[in-house]
C-alpha cells in the first residue's frame, strides 16, 4: 500500500470502523470464554454458590419459625441480583485487567482501537455474560426452590437495568484506578463492588442502618432498587420514586465515572503508563 | 549533535518527527529530535538502552503524548486522529505480545477487526509467515521465535504503508531471522512499504537499513546512510558490521557528540 497520504474516512465509514472494532474486541472476550476454563468457573460458580446458600439458608429461616413473608424472593432474589451487578462490575474491570496480564494493552491500543470504543466493548460483553449468568442463576433457584425469579414480572427490568448502569460505573472506577496505579490495584475488581455491599440494603432493610449509614445509602443506586424489591415482593407494586431517584443517580455516576476513565487516559498518554501497566 | 537537515513537507514522507520533546517527572527521553522517514525506506533507529528509542516508538503509535513537537504519520496526527494516523501502521515489539490464551488464528482475527483488513486477510499472513500449521495452537504455546513471527503476521495483517518494527528479529534463529530480513525486504519492494526498524544487531542493520539514525541521551548524534555515519564517526570508508559495530559503541560510550 502507498498511499501518498492518509485520507481521513468519512463519517459513515469512522462510525462502520467503530462498530467493527467493538465487535472484533467482544469477540475476543467471548474467546476467552471458551478457551480459559477458569474464565467460565468464575463466571458461574460464585453465581450457582450463591443460589445454593442463600436458597438454603432461606429455607433454614422460613423453617424455624421466623415471621418472613416472601423469604426466597427477598433473600435469594437478592442475592441473584447482587450478583448480577457484581458480575457487571468485574466484567469491565477484569477485561481490561487481561490485557494488562496478557500483556498485550500496547498491542490493543497501537491500533486505531479509542479509548470509549474498549469501554463499550466491555460492557457490551458485561451484557451478554449477564444474560448467561441470569439465565443459569434463574434455571438453578428454580430447578432447587421452585423459586422464579421472574414472578416480579415487569419490575424485574428497571431493577437489573439500574444494577447493570452501577456495575458498569464501580468498573469503570476500578478499570481507572488500575491505569493510574498499575496493575497491582488489580484486587480493585473485585473489593470495590463489595465496599457498596453494606449501604445497599441487599438482605436487609434500609430501616436498621443506623442513621449515618442510612444517609450514605441514600446515595447509594442498589439501596433503592433492593428496597424497591422488598416492596414488590411484598405485593407493594413498583416504587417508581426509589426507580427514579436510582436512576438519576446512576446517570449521574456513570457520567462521572466516563469522565474519571477519559481524564485517566489523557494522563496515561501524557505520563506514559499504557505501556507500563503490570 | 549534528545541524538538523531540512526537513520536507508533512505530506511528502511516511513518518515525520519534528522538535520532539518528551519530559517525565524525573528525566527527559527526548530532547527535540527531528527526522523523517522517507517513502518505501527502510531507517533504522538505533541507539544504546535508554537512547529514547521506545519513546520514539511510543509516541509515534499514540501511546504516549509528547510534551512538544509533533509527529505524522502520511501527515496524520496520531493524537488529532488516531484513526486516520494508525490504521496505516503496522507494529511488533518483543514487549507487545497477543493473548496467550487464544490461538494464533483467534488472535490474529481480532486484530484483523481491529485494524479493519480484508477478507482471507488472516490465512494470508499466516501463509507468508509459514504459520498456518500453528494457527490452531494457543499463542502462549508457541515458542518466542514463532511469537514474534506471529507479532510480524499481525503486523502485516492490514497490508499497512508504514511498518514500525522494535527488534523483530531478537528471539529468531538465525535462519528464520534471515529469512524474515529477507522477506521484509521482498515486502518493502513489493508494496512500497515504509520501514522503521529497531535493532541492537549492527549486522543486520547493515543488511537491512538504508539510513540509520543513532539516539543517545534523546538527542539525535548522528544521522545517515550506515556508510555515511561510519565515515563520520569512525572516518573510515570501508563499511562491515564490524565497523557498524565499533560505532554503536563510540556512541554508546559518548564518544559522538
Amino acid at each position: 500500500m502507498t498511499a501518498a497520504v492518509a485520507m481521513p474516512l468519512s463519517t459513515g465509514a469512522r462510525t462502520r470502523a467503530s462498530a467493527r472494532r467493538i465487535r472484533a474486541l467482544v469477540l475476543r472476550y467471548l474467546l476467552l470464554l471458551r478457551r480459559d476454563a477458569s474464565r467460565v468457573i468464575d463466571t458461574f460458580q460464585w453465581a450457582l454458590i450463591d443460589v445454593v446458600i442463600w436458597g438454603y439458608l432461606t429455607l433454614y429461616v422460613a423453617g424455624s419459625g421466623a415471621q418472613l413473608p416472601n423469604a426466597l424472593a427477598i433473600f435469594l432474589g437478592a442475592a441473584i441480583l447482587w450478583n448480577l451487578f457484581f458480575r457487571c462490575s468485574q466484567d469491565v474491570s477484569v477485561s481490561f485487567l487481561d490485557d494488562v496480564w496478557a500483556r498485550s494493552l500496547v498491542t490493543v491500543f497501537a491500533s486505531p482501537l479509542k479509548v470509549w470504543e474498549f469501554a463499550a466493548a466491555i460492557m457490551l460483553l458485561g451484557l451478554v455474560k449477564l444474560a448467561l449468568t441470569l439465565g443459569v442463576m434463574a434455571a438453578a433457584a428454580w430447578f432447587l426452590y421452585a423459586f422464579d425469579l421472574f414472578s416480579f414480572g415487569f419490575a424485574l427490568v428497571p431493577f437489573i437495568a439500574n444494577l447493570v448502569l452501577l456495575g458498569w460505573t464501580v468498573g469503570l472506577i476500578s478499570l481507572a484506578l488500575i491505569l493510574r496505579f498499575g496493575g497491582r490495584w488489580g484486587i480493585l475488581a473485585w473489593s470495590l463492588p463489595v465496599l457498596l455491599m453494606p449501604f445497599s440494603s441487599v438482605f436487609y432493610p434500609e430501616s436498621v442502618l443506623p442513621t449515618a449509614a442510612r444517609a450514605v445509602a441514600q446515595a447509594i443506586p442498589a439501596n433503592h432498587v433492593f428496597e424497591g424489591m422488598r416492596l414488590a415482593a411484598a405485593g407493594g407494586g413498583i416504587a417508581w420514586g426509589r426507580l427514579a431517584l436510582a436512576s438519576a443517580e446512576n446517570l449521574v455516576y456513570l457520567a462521572l465515572a466516563s469522565l474519571l476513565v477519559a481524564w485517566v487516559f489523557r494522563l496515561a498518554l501524557r505520563r506514559g503508563l499504557l505501556p507500563k501497566v503490570h | 549533535m549534528p545541524p538538523t537537515p531540512a526537513l520536507p513537507a508533512f505530506s511528502e514522507s511516511a513518518i515525520c518527527v519534528r522538535d520532539l520533546v518528551k519530559r517525565f517527572p524525573h528525566t527527559t527521553a527526548l530532547a527535540g529530535i527531528s527526522f523523517e522517514l522517507r517513502r518505501g525506506e527502510v531507517l533504522g533507529l538505533l541507539g544504546p538502552n535508554g537512547a529514547g528509542k521506545t519513546t520514539t516508538l511510543h509516541v509515534l503509535l499514540g501511546l504516549v503524548q509528547p510534551t512538544s513537537g509533533s509527529v505524522r504519520l502520511l501527515g496524520a496526527d496520531p493524537f488529532a486522529d488516531r484513526e486516520t494516523a494508525l490504521r496505516q501502521v503496522g507494529f511488533t515489539s518483543p514487549e507487545a505480545m497477543m493473548d496467550w490464551r487464544l490461538t494464533v488464528g483467534e488472535n490474529l482475527r481480532v486484530f484483523a477487526g481491529l485494524y479493519g483488513a480484508p477478507h482471507g486477510a488472516v490465512e494470508q499472513v499466516l501463509g507468508l509467515f509459514e504459520l498456518a500449521a500453528h494457527a490452531r495452537n494457543k499463542f502462549g504455546d508457541l515458542s518466542l521465535g514463532q511469537q514474534m513471527r506471529a507479532g510480524l503476521a499481525r503486523a502485516l495483517l492490514h497490508d499497512p504503508a508504514i511498518l514500525v518494527l522494535d527488534e523483530p528479529t531478537s528471539s529468531l534463529d538465525p535462519d528464520i531471522a534471515d529469512k524474515t530480513r529477507k522477506l521484509l525486504l521482498r515486502l518493502r519492494g513489493e508494496r512500497g512499504l515504509s520501514i522503521l526498524y529497531t535493532s541492537h544487531n549492527m549486522a543486520e542493520v547493515e543488511e537491512v537499513c538504508d539510513r540509520v539514525i543513532f539516539l543517545h541521551k534523546g538527542h539525535v548524534v548522528a544521522e545517515g546512510t550506515p556508510l555515511e555515519v561510519s565515515k563520520r564517526v569512525l572516518g573510515s570508508e570501508d563499511l562491515d558490521a564490524a565497523a557498524m559495530e565499533e560505532v554503536f559503541l563510540r556512541i554508546s560510550r559518548g564518544a559522538v557528540a
